[in-house]
C-alpha cells in the first residue's frame, strides 16, 4: 500500500465522521471525551506528516503565534507553509487537557477518527522509511529527492485539504456544544473546550488552510510512495543539517581528490566549483562589502567554462558529487528561505569565511585533475551546430560532442578560470579555525599525485608567458573562455560579444560594467589576471 | 530577437504545451542558463547571480534532459539591463519550474525521471528566489 492509499483512507474516515457528527443532530454524545481524544490524535498525526514533509518544527506554540501567522494576507504570503500549518495544527490540537483521555472507545465517531488518525500514522511512517528523520538521513534516491524538497509544495498542500476536513468536525462539534438543549453542567465542563472550538473556527486559519489546500495539484508522485525496502547503511548519503557537515565534506573531497586522481571526472569537478561558487556567493550575501576576497565572479567563470564538457569515463564515483551537490543545495536553501520567510541564517559570516580559505586551494586540486583528465585524452567538449537559415529567429540546433586537444587552445580557456579560483587567497581571519592540520595531512598526497604531462606544463608556461604580456598592455579580448566557434552562446547570439565567447574589439558600452570597488574589477572575468604564483599571498 | 521575446515565446510553449516535451524544457533551461551567464559577466559577480547561477546549473544536472533541438537567436544588446533580464529571467525559470513540477506527476514519466524533475522543480524554486524582487 502506497502514501497515498492511506491520505485516502484518512480522508474517507473523516468524511464519515462528519456525517456521523451531522446525522447525530445536537445532542452531547456521552463519549464526547473520547470523541475530542481521536480528533487531537488525528490533529497530531497532521503536525507529524507536516514535520516531515516541511522540514520545519515548532515547539508549544501559543494561539497568539497562530494569530500573528495569519493576521493578514501580506503575512501569511510572506510564511512558510510549513510553518503555517506547523504552528496553526499545534494550537488547534490542544483543547482542554483535563478532558484528555486515550481509553479505547465504542462510540463510532471516535472510532472512525482514530481510523483516520491510524491511516495518517501508516503514512507518517511510509515517509519516515524513506527519511530517516531521527537517524541519518535520507536512505533513498526518493527520500534524497523530497528532503531537497521534491513534492514538499504538494504534499503540504495535502495536508492542508485533510486539516480542512478536520476543520468542519471541529464546527459540527461546536454547533452541538453551542446547541441550548445542554445542562448547564455540561456548559460547564466543556467551557474551555468551546471557546478554543469557538477561536479555531473562527479565526483565519479556515480560509488559510483552503488556499494552502488549493495552492498545489496533487502530489500524485508522492502518493505513489511505498515503504522504503531495507537498505545497507553503507548505501546510505549522509545528510547535510549544519555548514560544520558542509566543512567536513569539503575536507573529505579534497582529500578524496588527492587519493584517487584516476577516478576524479567533470561531475566531480563540477559539483565541487558549484559549492564553491555557493559558498563564495553566500559570503559575500552575508556581507555585501566583504573585507577578505571574493571569488564569487571568479568561481562563476570557472563553472560557465566547465559547463560543456564531460568525460569519456561517465559519471563514476557518483555519490561524491551527489553529495556535493546536496551540501551546496542546502547552502542555497538556507538563504532562499531566509530571503523568502525571514528565517534566520544558522550559521555566522566568519564560519563561512573560515570555509572559504580553503576554496584557493580546491581550484589548484581540480586544476590539477582537469590536467590529468586532458592529458588522458578523456575530455569530451561540446559542439552544437545549427542550420544555416533561421526561421523566424529558430534555428535548427544539433549537438555533437568532441574528443578535446589537450595541446589545443580550448583547454587554456577551461583551465584559465580554475588558476585564477586558485589564486584568489583570503587572509585568514583571526578567530578561524585553523585549517594547518588538514593541509598537513593532504600534503604527503599532494606531492604524490601525478604530475601534468610535459605537453601540459609547457601549455602552462605558455600561458603563464602570455598572461604576463597581457597584464604589460593586451586587450581584454585575448583573455576569452571559448572560442566563438564552440561556445553555446554564439547560438543564441547575432554578434557575439559576451565576455566569455570571446569580443573581438571594445566592449560596447552598454555592457561594460560599472566601475565599483577594485575589488570587484579585479573578479571581472574580462580584467588581466593577477600575476601571482598560485602559492603566493593575495594581493587583493 | 530580443530576450523578453525569447522568454515570453518560451513561456507560452511551456503553459500550452499539454505532454511533456523534452524538447521545450531543455531549450528553457539553456535559454534561463545563457542569461545567468551573460548577465553575471555583467554584475561582476552578483551574489544573487551566483546563487541563480549555480542553482539553475544543479537543476539542469537533476533534470537529465534530452539534448534539444531549436535555439533561438538573442540581440546580446538586451542583456544590458539587468534588471529587466533579472523579471523575465524569474518569469521564465518559474514557468520551468512549474512545467517540471507537473509533468513529473504526469502519467506517461517514468518514476525515476518523476522524482529527478521534481527535484529539478525544487531546485528551480530555489534558485528563482535570488532573482524575485529585491526587499
Amino acid at each position: 500500500m502506497t502514501y497515498g492509499h492511506y491520505l485516502d483512507q484518512a480522508e474517507v474516515a473523516l468524511a464519515k465522521s462528519r456525517n456521523t457528527l451531522h446525522r447525530a443532530g445536537t445532542a452531547v454524545p456521552t463519549q464526547l471525551p473520547a470523541v475530542l481524544a481521536a480528533r487531537s490524535k488525528t490533529y497530531r498525526a497532521l503536525v507529524a506528516l507536516t514535520h516531515l514533509l516541511g522540514e520545519v518544527i515548532v515547539d508549544d506554540p501559543m494561539p497568539t503565534d497562530a494569530e500573528y501567522l495569519v493576521s493578514s494576507r501580506a503575512r501569511v504570503a510572506r510564511t512558510d507553509p510549513a510553518l503555517l500549518l506547523s504552528v496553526g495544527l499545534q494550537v488547534a490540537e490542544r483543547l482542554d487537557s483535563r478532558l484528555r483521555s486515550s481509553a479505547p472507545s465504542d462510540d463510532p465517531l471516535a472510532e472512525d477518527l482514530s481510523h483516520a488518525a491510524n491511516a495518517l500514522a501508516i503514512a507518517r511512517d511510509i515517509l519516515a522509511s524513506h527519511l530517516d528523520p531521527l537517524g541519518y538521513g535520507p536512505r533513498t534516491r526518493e527520500g534524497q529527492a523530497i528532503s531537497r524538497g521534491a513534492g514538499r509544495r504538494e504534499g503540504l498542500a495535502e495536508v492542508a485539504h485533510i486539516a480542512t476536513w478536520l476543520l468542519a468536525i471541529d464546527s459540527e462539534v461546536l454547533t452541538m456544544l453551542h446547541s441550548t438543549g445542554n445542562s448547564t453542567a455540561t456548559n460547564h465542563l466543556y467551557l474551555t473546550t468551546t471557546a478554543k472550538l469557538a477561536w479555531w473556527t473562527g479565526s483565519r486559519y479556515p480560509d488559510v488552510l483552503s488556499r494552502l489546500a488549493e495552492s498545489a495539484r496533487p502530489a500524485l508522485l508522492l502518493r505513489t510512495l511505498a515503504v522504503a525496502p531495507p537498505t545497507e547503511q553503507s548505501a546510505i548519503r549522509p545528510h547535510i543539517r549544519d555548514l560544520k557537515q558542509v566543512a567536513d565534506l569539503l575536507q573529505t573531497t579534497r582529500a578524496w581528490l588527492v587519493q584517487h586522481p584516476a577516478d576524479t571526472g567533470v561531475h566531480h569537478i563540477r559539483s565541487a566549483a558549484r559549492l564553491a561558487l555557493t559558498i563564495s556567493a553566500a559570503g559575500k550575501l552575508l556581507t555585501p562589502t566583504p573585507l577578505t576576497g571574493d571569488g564569487t565572479a571568479r568561481w562563476a567563470a570557472v563553472l560557465t567554462s566547465i559547463e560543456p564538457l564531460a568525460d569519456i569515463g561517465g559519471p563514476i564515483h557518483s555519490d561524491i558529487s551527489h553529495q556535493l551537490d546536496d551540501a551546496a543545495s542546502w547552502l542555497r536553501n538556507q538563504f532562499a528561505r531566509s530571503r523568502r520567510f525571514g528565517t534566520p541564517i544558522p550559521f555566522r559570516h566568519e564560519q563561512l569565511t573560515s570555509l572559504a580559505t580553503d576554496l584557493p586551494d580546491l581550484a589548484d586540486q581540480l586544476r590539477t585533475a582537469m590536467h590529468r583528465l586532458a592529458s588522458h585524452r578523456r575530455l569530451l567538449i561540446r559542439h552544437n551546430s545549427l542550420a544555416a537559415e533561421p526561421i523566424a529567429g529558430i534555428h535548427r540546433a544539433e549537438e555533437t560532442w568532441h574528443r578535446l586537444d589537450p595541446d589545443g587552445a580550448t583547454i587554456t580557456s577551461i583551465l584559465d578560470p580554475l588558476r585564477r579560483a586558485s589564486a584568489n587567497r583570503i587572509p585568514q581571519p583571526a578567530n578561524a579555525r585553523n585549517p594547518v592540520a588538514a593541509r598537513a595531512t593532504l600534503a604527503s598526497p599532494t606531492a604524490e599525485a601525478p604530475e601534468p604531462s610535459l605537453a601540459l606544463q609547457r601549455h602552462d608556461d605558455q600561458e603563464r608567458l602570455r598572461d604576463q604580456k597581457t597584464h604589460i598592455g593586451a586587450t581584454a579580448s585575448q583573455h576569452s573562455l571559448l572560442p566563438t566557434s564552440t561556445s553555446w552562446s554564439s547560438f543564441f547570439t547575432e554578434t557575439a560579444r559576451t565576455p566569455r565567447t570571446g569580443t573581438r574589439g571594445p566592449v560596447p558600452l552598454a555592457r561594460r560594467p560599472t566601475p565599483l570597488s577594485p575589488d570587484t574589477q579585479l573578479d571581472h572575468p574580462d580584467e588581466p589576471p593577477p600575476i601571482l604564483e598560485p602559492n603566493e599571498p593575495d594581493l587583493e | 530577437m530580443n530576450y523578453s521575446d525569447a522568454v515570453a515565446r518560451t513561456v507560452t510553449q511551456l503553459e500550452t504545451q499539454t505532454t511533456p516535451n523534452n524538447n521545450v524544457l531543455a531549450a528553457a533551461i539553456q535559454l534561463a542558463l545563457h542569461a545567468a551567464k551573460a548577465t553575471n559577466a555583467c554584475a561582476a559577480g552578483d551574489p544573487d547571480w551566483a546563487m541563480f547561477l549555480a542553482g539553475l546549473n544543479s537543476a539542469s544536472d537533476a533534470a537529465q534532459l534530452d539534448d534539444f533541438s531549436e535555439a533561438m537567436q538573442i540581440d546580446e544588446q538586451t542583456f544590458a539591463d539587468t534588471e529587466a533580464v533579472r523579471r523575465q529571467t524569474h518569469r521564465l525559470v518559474v514557468a520551468v519550474a512549474d512545467r517540471l513540477r507537473v509533468d513529473s506527476n504526469h502519467a506517461d514519466i517514468p518514476a525515476e525521471q518523476g522524482w529527478r524533475w521534481a527535484s529539478a522543480a525544487a531546485e528551480l524554486d530555489t534558485a528563482a528566489v535570488f532573482l524575485a524582487a529585491r526587499q
